[in-house]
């Protein structure tokens, strides 16, 4: 009876110290905090029984974010509210549940549904604003922008250009916005964007320098 | 202090120095009287696997007055970042400078972890000297088991604190408040605490030598400096503070797992354990209060995870309620015990099977010695009966991978004693061909360590092997070997080498410590990071003979150790290491009493009564 699982989609920020916290660590976190706040969490069935639960994309290390998501099956009911509180009660800071709301009927999970992601990169302050400007020009007005990208199968030329959709400077500070592919069928990741915009300023990127930070995650009908 | 992303995005682990996990501790830093940091001179992950380190950490912690922080050694790419950048040691929860702290406290949990405590010291800007320091500076002080020869690190420390935590450790937290309030200096606070039973102010004894090297006087310059320092312990547990919390990490570390202290002390009395002599007399806390405890620590932590642990489980006398209890209370919740130092019988491998998630996991003998003669010797009461007996009852069982302990060095050890150690192993081998699962073959994993010569143990005046002796030893087992179903595993003999002239050492050795340090030794007891050469040359250059350290000592020589009183006597010591010369065993205490003089401590017998 596939539609009448109690899947619930718990959104939560990763921010501070916590970005430093890898992906596999952070599953391990969800699942201790789930049960000291004892929620009815649903077990998997087989000899190595373990909580159902799944991410919707891993963050990099070193990137912030406020608009994670990961989908949870309980086998009873959940008060959304008081779920919401009692994981903060028991979350390491910089964690932070934000909204639980119960999956509809035949709702696709996160990982499946997602296509794209929006993230705030800022810029140390030896950038001036205008300079910022200009980068983001030139690359909105390329045609292509190829980049190499190193896989065990050996290397491979990519054009990531198309997976850029939108790229807009901010009023304050020296940041930008954008918006890129996320998701099994074209994934771009936030610190090649961070790298390529490093580029057209003439200055080498070092990770940390520039501040990443995922803002929400989209699914094709819009925010997940 | 503030270290930024780009930084700590340089090192390959940045997680092992942000704190911040589920448990740990925020305080207001302005009501705060004593700033204490608690020190583990190894890397996180180690470090947070420490029951010690977290009974303490709450023990402080539960004082108003009191903030005890955080730190462990940083790894090699950290110290780089930080050297490189200027960025002094800081602690996990506020990231402040360890100098600013009035207390800096290591716990000396092996040897090979001096290097780190000396450099920690360093990269915190504190002067690695005690006679060094100024009113500037922290109070270093030490605990821990290497702390029953506390010598090798006298001249770092401004003080040890000789024996468990929760005996002693208020009264020097409170003087500390009342030498502040009447404005004494650091020296007053290190007199006050000559009268706390427990402490040992290394600066308030002398130590003279012999030409030949071994120590002509022991004595104070101080008149209220104590003769006999006499170790002190929590005599009933139940009555003492218990961890009802613990810091729950982010990151993977050791033991994922919360830990339930059942008793302390061993009633075995190997007589190579150094642990079990000076954690005597044994003291168990009440199954009662230890389900309750265990039910306070998952609750809290969220662990899957709960581990029983001694010295020796099985010998917990209501060990059988205890695992039921625990089974019954979590069964549920998909929670698993696990269960060291357990002996195979029919009953613990029925329990194993019930209560570990991973079925069939590898099962542990340590017989410590290849022949009954030898195990005699070491007063090891495991029989090659018993040990064949159970590994064909796991055989029978499904196991099919066995790990076997074993030393090497021992006193009165011959060719026989190594060679019987390859004939068990494989005796277990054909075990399971007798009994096991024959579609599967078996696993055995037979592994030798060094014995070292512990202080305050019977074997404390015997010699140990030199690097060559346990090279050609090694050697030998492997020629003797033929079943390939048996895999050999062995430590590194030149760590065992340095760790025996630590554990015995006096004064003079902290020369080649420190020497080792500045030529770049960190991580001592990683073999990645251990240099044998290096060691020896340190050694060199110091002009300190290591074999005089290794020898055998004579029963009227002054041992370096030797004004410590860890309550068992030196004519017991003396007692059983005749016995063991005459293969002799010696019963455990819950068969009867030996006399080893540490009922002292609880002012009536041991057991019974
Ligand atoms: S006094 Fe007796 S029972 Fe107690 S630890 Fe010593 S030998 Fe064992």
């Amino acid at each position: 009876m596939e539609n009448e699982k109690l899947i619930y989609r718990i959104k939560f920020e990763k921010t501070g110290a916590m970005k430093f916290i890898g992906h596999l660590d952070l599953l391990k976190i969800f699942q201790r905090a789930v049960k000291r706040s004892v929620l009815p969490v649903a077990y998997s069935q087989g000899f190595n029984p373990h909580q159902i639960m799944s991410f919707a994309l891993p963050l990099s290390v070193g990137v912030e974010s406020i608009g994670e998501i990961v989908d949870v099956e309980f086998t009873n009911i959940l008060d959304c509210c008081d779920t919401i509180e009692k994981f903060n009660l028991t979350m390491p800071n910089g964690l932070k549940v934000v909204n639980v709301r119960r999956l509809t009927t035949g709702e696709k999970n996160a990982a499946a549904s997602l296509s794209s992601a929006s993230y705030e990169l800022v810029f140390p302050e030896t950038i001036t604003k205008s300079g910022l400007r200009k980068a983001i020009d030139e690359i909105l007005t390329e045609s292509q922008i190829i980049i190499t990208r190193t896989s065990k199968k050996g290397d491979k030329q990519v054009d990531v250009r198309p997976m850029i959709h939108e790229l807009t400077l901010l009023e304050f500070p020296v940041a930008v916005n954008t918006l890129i592919d996320t998701g099994s069928a074209s994934n771009l990741k936030a610190d090649v964007i961070a790298e390529i915009i490093c580029e057209k300023l003439g200055i080498s990127y070092t990770p940390g320098d520039v501040r990443i930070k995922r803002l929400a995650l989209f699914g094709e009908n819009g925010s997940l | 202090m503030n270290i930024s992303d780009t930084l700590l995005l340089k090192v390959e682990k940045p997680a092992r120095y942000i704190g911040n996990e589920v448990n740990a501790i925020n305080k207001t830093v302005e009501d705060i009287k004593i700033h204490f940091a608690l020190c583990f001179p190894d890397v996180y992950e180690i470090g947070m696997s420490h029951l010690g380190l977290q009974i303490l950490y709450f023990f402080l912690n539960r004082r108003d007055d009191v903030y005890c922080e955080r730190c462990f050694a940083v790894w090699n790419d950290m110290e780089s970042v930080m050297r490189e950048n200027k960025i002094p040691l800081f602690s996990l929860e506020t990231k402040a400078n360890l100098k600013e702290f009035d207390f800096v406290g290591f716990t000396l949990q092996y040897e090979m972890s001096y290097t780190n405590i000396i450099n920690m010291l360093d990269l915190a800007y504190i002067p690695i000297y005690s006679c060094d320091r100024t009113e500037n500076d922290p109070i270093i002080c030490g605990g821990g088991p290497c702390t029953y020869n506390p010598e090798p690190m006298a001249e770092i420390f401004d003080f040890f604190y000789i024996g468990e935590g929760e005996a002693a450790l208020d009264e020097i937290m409170d003087l500390y408040n009342e030498n502040k309030a009447n404005g004494g200096t650091r020296d007053d606070f290190l007199e006050m605490l000559l009268n706390v039973e427990g402490v040992y102010v290394p600066k308030f004894y002398d130590v003279s030598y012999k030409l030949d090297g071994s120590i002509d006087s022991f004595v104070p310059n101080n008149p209220q400096a104590k003769t006999k320092i006499r170790k002190v312990i929590a005599e009933n547990l139940d009555d003492y503070f218990f961890l009802e919390k613990q810091i729950v990490p982010l990151i993977e570390v050791v033991h994922d797992r919360v830990t339930l202290e059942v008793f302390r002390g061993c009633v075995r009395g190997c007589r190579f354990c150094q642990a079990g002599y000076v954690y005597r007399p044994v003291r168990e806390r009440s199954c009662n209060l230890l389900l309750e405890q265990a039910g306070k620590l998952l609750d809290s932590s969220g662990h899957e995870e709960i581990s029983l642990v001694s010295l020796s489980t099985g010998d917990y006398g209501e060990f059988k309620p205890l695992a039921e209890g625990i089974i019954d209370r979590f069964e549920d919740e998909k929670v698993s015990i696990s269960l060291p130092s357990l002996r195979i019988d029919a009953f613990n491998l029925e329990l194993m099977e019930k209560v570990q998630n991973v079925r069939k996991s590898s099962l542990t003998f340590a017989p410590e010695a290849g022949t009954q003669r030898l195990r005699n010797v070491i007063n090891k009461g495991i029989t090659e009966d018993e040990i064949l007996t159970g590994s064909g009852i796991a055989f029978a069982g499904g196991w099919n991978r066995i790990k076997l302990y074993f030393m090497l060095g021992l006193p009165t050890e011959t060719d026989q004693d190594l060679e019987g150690i390859v004939q068990l192993s494989e005796k277990i081998v054909e075990k399971y061909y007798e009994v096991g699962n024959r579609k599967i073959s078996p696993s055995v994993t037979m592994s030798t360590s060094c014995f070292i010569p512990k202080a305050f143990t019977p074997f404390q005046w015997d010699k140990q092997d030199d690097y060559e002796t346990l090279m050609d030893k090694q050697r030998l087992i492997k020629r003797s070997l033929t079943k390939r179903q048996i895999r050999y595993s062995y430590h590194c003999a030149g760590t065992s080498v340095m760790e025996a002239i630590m554990s015995r050492g006096d004064r003079q050795v902290i020369r080649a410590i420190v020497k080792a340090w500045g030529m770049g030794a960190r991580f001592d007891g990683w073999t990645e990071f251990f240099k044998y050469d290096l060691w020896l040359d340190a050694f060199e250059k110091t002009s300190i003979d290591i074999t005089k350290y290794l020898r055998e000592r004579n029963y009227d020589e002054i041992l370096p150790w030797e004004h410590i009183d860890i309550g068992v006597s030196k004519e017991f010591l003396i007692n059983e290491r005749k016995k063991a010369y005459e293969e002799k065993t010696t019963s455990h205490c819950r068969i009867a009493c030996v006399g080893c003089g540490a009922d002292s401590f609880l002012g009536g017998a041991c057991f019974g009564e």
